[in-house]
């Protein structure tokens, strides 16, 4: 039994979750030999027969059509291959010093791949995007050589080589991984030209900051207008929308009350709306150095022009004073 | 070229004059003998010429700041070919270089420039 942990095990927590990041989202395509051989490693494990057959799909809306044909003709094993590692692998390895690795592995590269990546595009058994978990067994094995993870192996194989994949009688699932994915600096789906996620196929998802948004929005900005942006149903996508079209747009279509004007347009206006739904806001409308208007969203707190300004830079009011704005 | 004494805004970026680098930093790699004090997601980033430079981020990750060492007169120039925020030529000193931010419900984010 362990029960704690060396400091040099501790310090190489960063370099699992290096490993299984790059692995959770590799665009790499699928290696379809080795992946097929991880998957007669899985069956092996779970002491089934190996599957005669190896579908191979660009993209799980592909993969996810085949699947529902696949399911008339022979049971899902993945219950099997799951009791065999989860409750096996998993009860005695959580015994040990799991919590700790836990929290450091397995919460870091979840953040990333599977509540950003996985959860945009849908479920089956993920592959690639089941580094989350995985990056904490492979410490378990690699660095506490807890002999049971070994029954992994197959899996971290299969991570390694393709998409989500999905195990049948006789028969298994291979997919791709998608051919791009993109982030904003906080790491969160997003791209403003195209797709934040792509497959070969061409099967794609759009994301604003985290939020998945409508392909059109993105593919056809000149169909997104402001009423569309205002009433869209959900709340989440409709504040994308609108700063997709930029703030100024859209306040230029309410009834902005301003607040505080300061004398120097570089300091600018501080307003406030009634969006439809979102309620009360307060923006400040600045022009900047290039003569181009813009708005941006601060704090209900603010009180003035100057505040709001010096606020979007993280100071007080009374530090705030650029000689010059560019 | 324009220039300041104590603070100046290049577009989402404001650049203050201090008197001395915080504890906890880290030395930022130039990039092509350039420091860029302000990516930008559409690659219209701010630059600074790292042979007159030195640049320093905090060891904790923090996307809203980031040093400067200037030892002498150097620009920062930003890199898009349209609605071009003018150079600002830096002098010699310390400097904190901060990135403009917006609110969210959630809290704040980055602006995007």
């Amino acid at each position: 039994m362990i029960n704690s942990l060396t400091q040099e095990q501790i310090d190489s927590f960063p370099a699992y979750v290096e490993k299984w990041l790059t692995i959770g989202l590799s665009t790499e395509p699928l290696d379809f030999e080795r992946a097929k051989a991880a998957v007669i490693k899985c069956y092996e494990i779970a002491e089934l027969p190996p599957p005669k057959y190896f579908y191979r799909f660009e993209s799980p809306y592909s993969a996810a059509m085949a699947a529902t044909l696949l399911k008339s003709t022979g049971a899902q094993v993945w219950d099997q291959v799951w009791a065999q590692v989860w409750d096996q692998v998993g009860a005695q390895v959580r015994a040990q010093v799991g919590a700790q690795v836990w929290a450091q592995v397995w919460d870091q590269v979840r953040a990333q791949v599977g509540a950003q990546v996985r959860a945009q595009v849908g479920a089956q058994v993920y592959g690639a995007h089941d580094s989350e978990w995985l990056a904490f067994y492979d410490f378990m094995l690699s660095e506490l050589k807890i002999k049971e993870c070994k029954k992994l192996n197959g899996l971290m194989e299969l991570a390694r080589y393709c998409g989500w994949w999905a195990p049948y009688e006789n028969a298994v699932i291979l997919q791709d991984r998608p051919s791009k994915i993109k982030f904003d600096d906080q790491k969160r789906l997003h791209s403003e030209d195209g797709p934040s996620i792509e497959y070969r196929d061409g099967f794609s998802v759009y994301s604003w900051h985290g939020t998945r948004i409508p392909e059109a929005w993105i593919k056809s900005p000149n169909e997104l207008t402001p009423e569309i942006a205002l009433t869209h149903e959900n709340v989440e996508q409709r504040r994308a929308a609108c700063e997709i079209l930029g703030w100024e747009t859209i306040l230029n279509k309410l009834n902005a009350i301003t607040i505080d004007r300061d004398e120097d347009p570089l300091v600018g206006e501080l307003v406030e709306v009634d969006i439809p739904e979102i309620g009360r806001e307060k923006f400040l409308r600045v022009t900047c150095g290039t003569g181009r208007k813009f708005a941006l969203p601060v704090p209900p707190e603010m009180k003035t022009a100057l505040q709001s300004n010096a606020w979007t830079y993280g100071l007080d009011g009374c530090e705030y004073n650029p000689e010059i704005r560019t | 070229m324009k220039t300041f004494k104590k603070m100046a805004a290049q577009g989402d970026l404001l650049i203050v004059k201090i008197d001395k680098l915080p504890d906890g930093l880290k030395a930022v790699k130039a990039e092509d003998g350039l420091f860029v004090v302000a990516h930008s997601e559409t690659g219209h980033n701010h630059v600074i010429d790292a042979t007159k430079t030195k640049a320093f981020e905090l060891k904790k990750p923090d996307i809203y700041q980031m040093f400067l060492q200037v030892d002498e007169p150097t620009p920062i120039n930003h890199l898009r070919s349209f609605d071009t925020h003018e150079p600002i030529l830096v002098g010699p000193g310390i400097y904190r270089i901060a990135r403009q931010r917006e609110y969210t419900p959630e809290g704040y984010r980055r602006a995007a420039d």
